[in-house]
């Protein structure tokens, strides 16, 4: 079990997570691998063996972007086979989540091309830095509440080639995208169901178990690849405001993720989505092994010698 | 996940991802002792770091150079800088091939691309300090300094951590 976090790690805020240069045609992919293995050591530095990549990551915003991202990979390529071996050797799991920029259930056509030029692009590049298939691209189905969404999204997905659709994963959302969505999308395509534990806490509406839910999702993953799944608590304290039980909080509820791991177990690479990033998997590191749990951080990527992290103070 | 919309008052997602990540302008002063890697900067437009010795964080917008004893009477004072193009991994007989036998011709490096080679108006002095590798700072803070020693004052800097990448096995 790994536990991941990104792509911003609020320990190392002087660290940038892509090229953001304005205008978009200054933004070069190369520059954006280079903060990419800055932040990689940074996070091996924390023990923090999962990150999630940055979106933009990839200077790719429309299709008419392809040509110049390939040309930028090809001046490139061998800076990120490079830093994909590096990665590798790091045991890092790299992932990404264009949550925005890949909505291929949406009713608006071209939103759905600008997010299939994305995806390309993305495969192009975990192609080019030499990763395994546990490095994926999760998006959710878009399309609001439109029951017409993924099927959308299947007729469009099944367009790409055969590299960028192995790249997919595909996550339930708390509004409109059901799990029983995401499976469907995995008999159709075989795409792997991500799943977020929390979204399926707010949207169930077939009110199955979480047992039957988690042997389902499971399933459809690869022999080898470890699921992904992810993981937050929900804001519900207020503070002040309105509590939103669909909005991540800052930190993890380490009770919460307790009996969350003993609903999964540890064969999963667990996505922390706490708003305090790093901190928060930092934090709930600190917690478990204060509840006597240090065992389940084993395989994390968590130094075997952790102590106590001055977090908890 | 966060289910963000564009901003009203923005009228791209350009506009947009700048909101969300702001963005200054860092530089990256760099040690020039060789005035044949200067005139491969002006030149060339290319300046190189190994790759076991490059400072972290590396990703910046430009890379400035403080000119060291090397340089007779311009010595000891930053510059020069040049816009950070993009970056490519080299080896150093690629780089430099009329170097088959140097010591480290095997050896991996960053290749800065650059854009056109500018002069820092007015030069960056060093009153004191003479030798240093690297130091990451931004452009209006190099600007808004008198002294090279400056530099090292501010948010961005205490991110020089020697942390080298482990071989693979």
């Amino acid at each position: 079990m790994r536990l991941g976090t990104g792509p911003r790690l609020l320990s190392q805020p002087q660290l940038p997570t892509y090229d953001a240069r304005l205008p978009f045609g200054r933004r070069q992919l190369s520059t954006s691998l280079v903060a990419l293995a800055d932040l990689l050591l940074a996070a091996d530095g924390l023990g923090i063996r999962f990150y999630r990549m940055a979106a933009p990551l990839v200077p790719v915003m429309t299709p008419l972007d392809l040509a110049a991202f390939r040309a930028q990979l090809e001046q490139c390529a061998s800076l990120a086979q490079w830093l994909g071996q590096r990665a590798a050797g790091l045991g890092q799991r790299l992932t990404v989540h264009p949550v925005l920029e890949v909505q291929l259930g949406s009713a608006d056509a071209e939103l759905a091309q600008r997010g299939l030029a994305l995806v390309v692009a993305w495969s192009e590049l975990l192609a080019a830095m030499d990763l395994g298939p546990e490095a994926c691209l999760v998006v959710h189905i878009g399309g609001g509440a439109d029951r017409a969404a993924r099927e959308r999204f299947a007729r469009r997905a099944e367009r790409l080639s055969g590299q960028a659709l192995a790249r997919l994963a595909v996550e339930n959302d708390e509004l409109y995208g059901r799990l029983e969505d995401g499976l469907w999308l995995h008999q159709r395509l075989g795409l792997p169901v991500v799943w977020d534990y929390l979204h399926w806490r707010c949207l169930n509406p077939g009110g199955a178990g979480a047992e039957e839910a988690y042997r389902l999702v499971a399933a459809t993953w690869p022999a080898g690849v470890p699921p992904k799944l992810h993981f937050s608590s929900a804001s519900t304290s207020g503070g002040g405001r309105r509590p939103l039980p669909r909005r991540h909080a800052d930190l993890i509820d380490p009770f919460a993720f307790l009996d969350f791991l003993a609903l999964v177990g540890k064969e999963n690479d667990i996505m922390l989505e706490a708003r305090a990033k790093d901190l928060a998997l930092l934090k709930l590191r600190d917690d478990l092994i204060g509840l006597g749990c240090q065992a389940l951080l084993e395989d994390s990527g968590a130094p075997p010698n952790l102590a106590r992290q001055p977090l908890s103070a | 996940m966060r289910r963000r919309t564009w901003p009203a008052s923005l009228s791209a997602p350009e506009e947009a991802q700048a909101a969300i990540e702001p963005q200054t302008e860092t530089v990256l002063v760099a040690l020039m002792n060789s005035p044949a890697d200067l005139r491969r900067a002006r030149e060339e437009g290319w300046y190189r770091i190994p790759v076991a010795r490059a400072p972290r964080p590396l990703a910046s917008d430009y890379v400035a150079f403080y000119l060291t004893s090397a340089f007779a009477e311009q010595r000891w004072a930053v510059r020069y800088f040049a816009e950070v193009l993009r970056y490519e991994l080299r080896r150093r007989l690629e780089l430099l091939p009329d170097e088959p036998a140097h010591p480290r011709a095997q050896e991996w490096y960053y290749c800065l691309r650059l854009g056109p080679l500018q002069e820092l108006e007015p030069a960056l002095p060093a009153q004191r300090l003479r030798r240093f590798s690297f130091v990451r700072t931004t452009m209006a803070q190099l600007r808004g300094a008198a002294d090279v020693a400056q530099l090292w004052r501010g948010p961005l800097l205490p991110a020089f951590a020697p942390v080298a990448w482990p071989e693979l096995g």
